[in-house]
């Protein structure tokens, strides 16, 4: 979406929380692009350069304006959610993406991922389950077949609903997925 | 804990970098008279000043403590409980410098998601704070949330030791109805082992309040929570007062 003037606003009040280096301004240059301005080279700053790499841009300026591009592509409201609820600090980050589906896609730009071997809730569950779904190229229609359940309880554990334990093991053996608790 | 003077911290600030753009429509800064947050080569450092007005609109007796002060106090008494709250270095009786701490306030958490996992022991503690203290202002842009530990960190404690009793904390609302069954449970905390051991005289080194109706009404608030033992209970005092 093409961010509004209070958007950007806000935007920059986060960012600027979650940042070292201060921030001149943030302007529209043209309608898919902004230019960050920065009143120093930001290279001790490494919160900064981690969250840019959500963007497509680069530098200018001897390293002090970055020009963001295809902004209307970008979820100004998550990003700026983002940066209010991590500050950019790793432990945040990790747990936001564990509830947050914005913020997942976000942190998977800047090369972060979900800890696939601890999931801590359903949604966590069903996202590694669709995720080999989709690597497999099975459809629902075939998943319930492999399993025995409808496609409606499938579509309700993809939407992050509750799953029975029985049915949770008949989809893991159907993927060849395995199902391990340990203390 | 950072050990500088107040002279180390004004000149840190002075060396740094002031954020305008971070403090503009920040929901838990907006009452104070003037407020800055400076990046320095310590962290970014959050600096306060209240006027005459701010103490007039919010009915502080001055005489008796300020702002800037009952926020010192406040923190002084956390330290030597054990609470975690950001540190504070009062300047002069208008002025508190403190660190900041890269958490999302209540407001933003809460909002956001509706889920905020939070902890028995960790509300027993901060609602024993806020009680003892007479927290009087909060709510949900005056905490912290540690996401990592599931864990509320009390913030902006200005609005504290006045001669009336505080009003129930926006995050104990929270949880109180989301644990309702578990309200009762025992809890041992030594930040409550801490607090009951405080003899009246350490509490008055403390907290040096002038006004003599405030200083008994912190200290009686403070033997209040000897015998409380549960989150229900400290909720009872909130209740029955």
């Amino acid at each position: 979406m093409k961010p509004t003037k209070e958007m950007l606003d806000a935007f920059a009040n986060a960012l600027q929380l979650s940042i070292k280096t201060k921030i001149i301004e943030i302007v529209p240059t043209t309608d898919d692009e902004i230019l960050i301005s920065f009143d120093k080279n930001p290279s001790d700053d490494p919160n900064l350069f981690k969250f840019l790499s959500v963007f497509d841009g680069g530098w200018s300026d001897n390293s002090r304006t970055y020009k963001i591009s295809n902004t209307s592509q970008a979820d100004w409201p998550a990003l700026k959610l983002f940066l209010q609820v991590t500050r950019m600090n790793d432990g945040n980050i990790s747990k936001w993406i564990e509830t947050n589906e914005a913020a997942l896609k976000i942190a998977a730009k800047m090369g972060i991922q979900p800890d696939q071997k601890n999931p801590k809730n359903v949604q966590h569950v069903a996202r590694i389950v669709f995720q080999k779904v989709k690597k497999e190229g099975i459809t629902l229609r075939k998943l319930a077949a492999m399993t025995g359940l409808t496609q409606s309880a499938l579509c309700n554990f993809k939407a992050g609903g509750d799953i029975k334990i029985s049915n949770l093991v008949k989809i893991a053996n159907a993927l060849k997925l395995k199902l391990k608790i340990t203390e | 804990m950072l050990i500088y003077t107040n002279k180390e911290i004004l000149s840190l600030i002075k060396q740094g970098v002031r954020l305008d753009l971070a403090t503009q429509n920040y929901p838990s800064r907006g009452q104070t008279a003037k407020q800055e947050l400076h990046q320095t080569s310590i962290g970014k450092l959050f600096l306060k000043w209240v006027s005459q007005r701010n103490h007039e609109e919010c009915q502080i007796d001055v005489r008796s403590g300020s702002l800037a002060e009952r926020e010192f106090w406040a923190f002084s008494l956390a330290k030597e409980i054990g609470l975690l709250v950001p540190q504070v270095w009062l300047i002069d009786e208008s002025t508190t410098v403190q660190t900041w701490l890269d958490y999302p306030d209540g407001h933003i958490y809460k909002t956001s998601t509706g889920i905020m996992e939070l902890k028995a022991k960790n509300i027993f503690e901060c609602v024993l704070f806020d009680w003892i203290t007479g927290q009087v202002d909060r709510h949900d842009a005056n905490y912290l949330y540690d996401l990592k530990n599931c864990s509320v960190i009390p913030v902006d404690s200005a609005h504290s030791f006045l001669k009336y009793s505080g009003s129930l904390p926006d995050y104990l609302h929270l949880y109180e109805v989301g644990h309702t069954p578990g309200l009762n449970d025992k809890i041992h905390s030594d930040v409550h082992k801490k607090l009951a051991g405080l003899s009246k005289k350490k509490l008055n080194t403390i907290v040096p309040l002038r006004n003599t109706n405030e200083r008994l009404a912190f200290t009686q608030r403070t033997d209040q929570i000897k015998r409380i033992t549960s989150i229900d209970g400290l909720i009872g005092l909130y209740r029955s007062k």
